[in-house]
């Protein structure tokens, strides 16, 4: 009855199960030898892709630590440069008063050289004309008194003798 | 030196005016000391102390003249009137005085009626 029916679909049922055999045989084949070796290459893949994620996730989340701690000494940095330009503009400032106290107290120093020697070339010159008008008047009397000697002579000899007789 | 000096010219003068020894024989032992004692070079100076003691103790004064050039005969006339007797005086001449006279007394005083003495006075 079963196999009338079957031969009325076209099926033999020897030719059925021999095909049966056949399929486990080739799906016991290919699970040994293809589907293992596939999911275990597979697996290992996926493996490494999740490996691969981590690290980039690891790397990610460094990059950003990086990020932040290159940040923070950017900022750093910047502060102290601000400090650096601050200190350095003071220290210049200093430096500049400094300078210019200097070159004050050099200034004065100057002209007070230069005063003490213009006063001292202006008493050399009064002291040089002072002789020389000395010089002059010594030899003016002379001149006057070559002209007549004995009457100048007589004159003070006659007053000093006076005056020696009032002193006695 | 200086003492030395006072002290030989001290002691020549008393010598002097002891007058118990001879002129000659005082020169003589004067000069011997000098040269002994190495003090030829101070011998002008010792003099004129013990001339200066000398006329003080007699009462005489030393006059020095010191003019510009020679005296006339009319300018000495006017000196000597002021010239006492006993009076030592010497004449000295100076041209640097330009004119007129100085007159020291005794080393000790002295007028400057010279022409270089008004001429400094003023300047």
């Amino acid at each position: 009855m079963t196999n009338e029916f079957l031969s009325q679909f076209g099926i033999d049922w020897k030719l059925f199960l021999s095909q049966l055999v056949n399929f486990f045989l080739i799906l016991i084949i290919l699970k040994l030898f293809v589907y293992k070796p596939v999911l275990k290459i597979i697996k290992e893949r996926n493996k490494k892709i999740k490996e691969g994620l981590d690290k980039a996730e690891e790397a990610g989340v460094r990059l950003k630590e990086i990020d932040n701690i290159g940040k923070g000494r950017l900022k750093q940095a910047e502060l102290d440069s601000i400090k650096i330009i601050k200190d350095t503009e003071n220290r210049a400032k200093t430096l500049e008063h400094e300078l210019q106290k200097k070159s004050e107290e050099k200034q004065d120093l100057m002209q007070k050289e230069l005063q003490e020697r213009y006063k001292k070339q202006q008493e050399e010159m009064h002291s040089i004309v002072f002789k020389n008008a000395v010089e002059l008047v010594r030899k003016t009397i002379v001149a006057t008194v070559e002209l007549k000697p004995e009457a100048i002579d007589d004159a003070l000899i006659k007053k000093a003798v006076a005056n020696m007789k009032d002193e006695k | 030196m200086k003492n030395k000096t006072k002290l030989y010219g001290k002691v020549l003068a008393e010598v002097i005016l002891d007058g118990k020894i001879e002129d000659k024989k005082i020169v003589n032992n004067f000069v011997k000391i000098l040269i002994d004692s190495g003090q030829e070079r101070e011998a002008k100076e010792i003099l004129d102390l013990a001339e200066d003691i000398v006329l003080a103790k007699q009462g005489k004064r030393k006059i020095v003249f010191e003019t510009a050039r020679h005296v006339t005969p009319n300018q000495r006339k006017t000196l000597e009137s002021f010239v006492e007797k006993g009076d030592i005086v010497k004449e000295k001449i100076n041209p640097e005085l330009i004119a007129g006279i100085k007159i020291i007394i005794d080393n000790s005083r002295q007028f400057d009626a010279s022409m270089q003495g008004k001429l400094q006075r003023i300047l």
